[in-house]
C-alpha cells in the first residue's frame, strides 16, 4: 500500500509539470498550428530565471519573475519569427526547433554547461500515511498545476479571450470572417504558451537539474500528453498528464527510468494508433 | 471523413510547405561530380581522405532524410537513433577480440554461468562476421539496414495510418531519439555512455588497404556505397515508383483514389529511408572506430536536418552539398566558434525554413525577374520591325 501512495504521489508531481506544459503547447498547436518544438527551452528559460533570481536573494519573485521572463521572451520570439509559420505544423516544427536551439545556446553561452541548483523554497515533508512522507514542494507544485489548469479552463470557458481562442481551434477562417484578428489572438496565445511552460520550469527548478539540455525531455513527454489528449480539452489534457506521470512512476518503480520511458512511448503509440483520431476538435 | 483540405492540396500542410523537388542534374553533370570525387584524394592525401571518407555516410543519412522531407513532406526527428542503431549492430558483428565489442561478449557470458546464451551470441555474431565477400563482411552493412528498415517500416504502418502523419511522424520519432539515447546509456554491456570503441574498418584485411592505404580505402570503400545509392537515386526519381512517392506525399487521397494505396506507399518509403538511415550507421562505425549514445539525440537528427535544409529540400545533390558544407566549416569554425557554433546553425536552420515558407513567393519573384532580363532592348526591336 506504502508503494502505490509513494507511486501516486510521485507520479502526479511528474503529471503537474507536464500538465503545465502540455496545455501551453496544446493551446498553441490548437490556436495557431504551430508545434512548438522550443517549448522545452522555454521551461528551461523559466527555470534559469527563476534561480537567477533566487541567488540574488528574492526567492520570492522567483514564479512571478519566471512567468514574466518566458512570456516577454515567446512575445518576442513570435514577433521575428514564429509568425512565418503560422498554420504550416511542418514549418514551424522545423523552425522552433531551431528557435529551441538559439536559446539553448544563448543560455549556455551565459551560464556555461554545469548544474544550476535552486533551493526549494520550503524543504519541510509531511506523511502521507503508512509510514510514508512527502516534500511540501511537490504538494505546492500538484496544487498550483491543478489551480492553473482549473484558471486555464475558466479564462477559455468564461473569458471573451477564451471564446476567440476557441473559435480559431475550430474553425480558422470562419473566425476571421467574422472579424476576429487572428493575428493578434495568435501572438497572446504563443506568450500565454510560454509564459506557463515558464511556469513550470520554474517550479521544477528545485526538483530538477537545470541545465541547458534539460529542456528536451519535457518536451517529448508533454507531447505525449498534447497527442493522447482531445484537443482544446483542459479535462482531458489534465487527466493524461496525471495518468502519464502515475505510469511513468509506476513502471519506474517496479523496474527502472530507462523501462518506464519505453512502455510509454509504446503504449502511447499504440492508443494513438488505435483510436485515429485528427489533431483538432474543441471541447473545454 | 476526408475534409475538403485533402482536396484541395493548396489548403493542405503537405503541398505547400515545400521548395519540391528539383530537376534530376543531366549525366553530363553527374558524371563530372562522380570524376571529382574519384579523383579527389589525389588533391586531398591519406589523412584528408581518411576525413572525407567520414562524411561520405552522412550524406547517406541526409539523403535518407531527405527522401522523407524533401520528396514527401514528412519531417523525422528519428533519423539520428536509425543510424545508432545501424551503428551498434555493426559494431558488434564486426568487434572482434580485443575490443569493446568483446566486453559486451564476455559480460553476457558472465551473466550465464556455464555454456549460456552469452556463448550462443558469441557463437552468432562470430558466424555472422565470417560471411565475407573479398574479405568484407557483408552482414554488418546487410543485416543494420535490413533490421532498422523493418522496424521503420512497421512503424510507418502505425503511422501513416493516422489522419495527420505530418504531425504526428515528427512527434512521435522526436520520442524515439529520447528514448534511444536513455536506453542506450542505460545498458551497461553496450558500453554504456561511452559506446564501443576500437571497430575495426571493415577494409582492414583487404587488398585495397594493403595498396591505398587506411584513409584512402576507406573514402573510396564509403564512396562505391555512395556511388551506388545516388545511382539507385537516379532510378527512382526517374521511375513510376518515383512518382508514387512524390503523390503519396502531395495529395494521399488522389493517390488513393488512382488506386495505389497511398498510407501503404509512405510506410515503404519510411522504412526504406529508415533502412538506408541504419545502412549509412553501419558504414559509418567502420569508418570512424567508435559508436556512442550521443550520436541517436535528438540534437543529432536535428543536424540531419540542417544538412538537408542547407542543400536545399528536394534537390538532387541537395544532401552531398549540405553534408560537406555544414561539416567542413564545422570542422574548420567549431573550435574558433565554439558553443556559438550551435547558435549558428540555429539561425541557419531559422532562416531556411522562413525562407521555405516564403517559396512561392520567391519563385514567383525570380520568375518576375528573370523574364524582365530575357525582355529585348527597346532599340533591337524597333530595328527588328523595319
Amino acid at each position: 500500500m506504502s508503494i502505490v501512495l509513494q507511486v501516486l504521489f510521485q507520479g502526479l508531481g511528474i503529471g503537474s509539470v507536464l500538465l503545465l506544459g502540455a496545455l501551453g503547447l496544446m493551446i498553441i498547436y490548437g490556436v495557431m498550428g504551430i508545434v512548438n518544438l522550443a517549448h522545452g527551452e522555454f521551461v528551461m528559460v523559466g527555470a534559469y530565471a527563476s534561480v537567477v533570481v533566487s541567488t540574488v536573494g528574492m526567492s520570492w519573485l522567483s514564479i512571478p519573475a519566471a512567468v514574466l521572463v518566458a512570456g516577454a521572451l515567446g512575445l518576442l520570439v513570435d514577433v521575428v519569427v514564429v509568425r512565418y509559420f503560422y498554420n504550416n505544423p511542418v514549418a514551424s516544427m522545423l523552425g522552433t526547433f531551431g528557435i529551441g536551439m538559439v536559446l539553448q545556446s544563448v543560455v549556455l553561452l551565459v551560464f556555461g554547461p554545469n548544474l544550476q541548483r535552486s533551493e526549494q523554497p520550503i524543504t519541510a515533508s509531511v506523511p502521507i500515511g503508512f509510514g510514508q512522507s512527502f516534500s511540501v514542494w511537490r504538494l505546492v507544485l500538484i496544487g498550483v498545476a491543478v489551480v492553473t489548469t482549473i484558471g486555464l479552463g475558466l479564462v477559455l470557458a468564461r473569458t471573451k479571450y477564451g471564446l476567440t481562442v476557441r473559435l480559431v481551434t475550430a474553425d480558422r477562417q470562419v473566425a476571421s470572417t467574422l472579424g476576429i484578428r487572428s493575428k493578434r489572438t495568435n501572438r497572446w496565445t504563443f506568450a500565454l504558451g510560454c509564459a506557463l511552460a515558464g511556469f513550470g520550469g520554474a517550479l521544477a527548478a528545485p526538483l530538477a537539474n537545470v541545465s541547458p539540455t534539460m529542456g528536451v525531455t519535457y518536451l517529448a513527454n508533454s507531447f505525449l500528453v498534447v497527442v493522447l489528449a482531445r484537443l482544446g480539452d483542459v479535462r482531458s489534457t489534465a487527466l493524461w498528464s496525471a495518468a502519464l506521470g502515475v505510469g511513468l512512476a509506476g513502471v519506474a518503480a517496479v523496474s527502472n527510468d530507462v523501462v518506464a520511458t519505453i512502455i510509454i512511448w509504446v503504449a502511447a503509440l499504440a492508443i494513438v494508433a488505435v483510436r485515429r483520431t485528427e489533431l483538432s476538435a474543441v471541447r473545454v | 471523413m476526408k475534409k475538403l483540405s485533402d482536396l484541395l492540396p493548396g489548403l493542405r500542410g503537405g503541398g505547400t510547405h515545400r521548395f519540391g523537388p528539383t530537376a534530376t542534374p543531366k549525366p553530363l553533370t553527374a558524371g563530372l561530380v562522380l570524376l571529382a570525387f574519384l579523383l579527389a584524394p589525389a588533391a586531398l592525401g591519406g589523412y584528408g581522405s581518411g576525413l572525407v571518407a567520414l562524411y561520405l555516410p552522412l550524406v547517406l543519412l541526409a539523403l535518407s532524410a531527405d527522401l522523407l522531407w524533401g520528396l514527401n513532406g514528412v519531417v523525422s526527428f528519428g533519423h539520428a537513433a536509425f543510424f545508432t542503431a545501424g551503428a551498434y549492430l555493426a559494431a558488434l558483428i564486426v568487434g572482434g577480440p580485443g575490443d569493446s565489442a568483446a566486453g559486451t561478449l564476455s559480460y553476457l557470458q558472465a551473466t550465464n554461468v556455464g555454456a549460456g546464451p552469452g556463448d550462443v551470441w558469441r557463437g552468432v555474431f562470430e558466424a555472422l562476421a565470417a560471411v565475407r565477400i573479398l574479405g568484407v563482411s557483408v552482414l554488418a552493412l546487410v543485416l543494420p539496414a535490413v533490421v532498422v528498415g523493418l522496424f521503420g517500416l512497421v512503424l510507418g504502418l502505425v503511422l501513416f495510418r493516422l489522419p495527420s502523419p505530418e504531425v504526428y511522424v515528427p512527434l512521435m520519432t522526436l520520442g524515439l531519439g529520447v528514448i534511444m539515447t536513455t536506453s542506450l546509456v542505460g545498458v551497461s554491456f553496450l558500453g554504456a555512455s561511452n559506446g564501443l570503441s576500437n571497430i575495426p574498418s571493415f577494409v582492414a584485411d583487404t587488398w585495397l588497404t594493403r595498396v591505398a592505404g587506411d584513409g584512402m580505402s576507406k573514402y573510396y570503400f564509403n564512396l562505391l556505397f555512395l556511388v551506388v545509392a545516388y545511382g539507385v537515386y537516379w532510378w527512382f526519381r526517374g521511375s513510376s515508383w518515383g512518382r508514387r512517392w512524390l503523390g503519396s506525399g502531395d495529395s494521399p487521397l488522389r493517390l488513393d483514389a488512382l488506386g495505389y494505396r497511398a498510407n501503404l506507399t509512405r510506410s515503404l518509403g519510411f522504412g526504406a529511408s529508415a533502412a538506408l538511415a541504419g545502412f549509412a550507421g553501419a558504414l559509418y562505425v567502420g569508418s570512424i572506430g567508435f559508436v556512442a549514445p550521443a550520436q541517436a539525440a535528438v540534437g543529432q537528427s536535428a543536424m540531419v536536418l540542417i544538412w538537408v535544409a542547407v542543400g536545399r529540400p528536394g534537390s538532387f545533390f541537395g544532401p552531398l552539398v549540405g553534408v560537406l558544407t555544414i561539416q567542413i566549416s564545422s570542422f574548420f569554425l567549431s573550435g574558433v566558434l565554439k558553443n556559438s557554433w550551435q547558435l549558428v546553425l540555429g539561425v541557419i536552420l531559422i532562416l531556411v525554413v522562413v525562407l521555405m515558407t516564403r517559396a512561392a513567393e520567391i519563385r514567383a519573384f525570380v520568375r518576375r525577374t528573370v523574364r524582365r532580363a530575357e525582355r529585348p532592348p527597346v532599340e533591337r526591336v524597333a530595328s527588328a520591325s523595319e
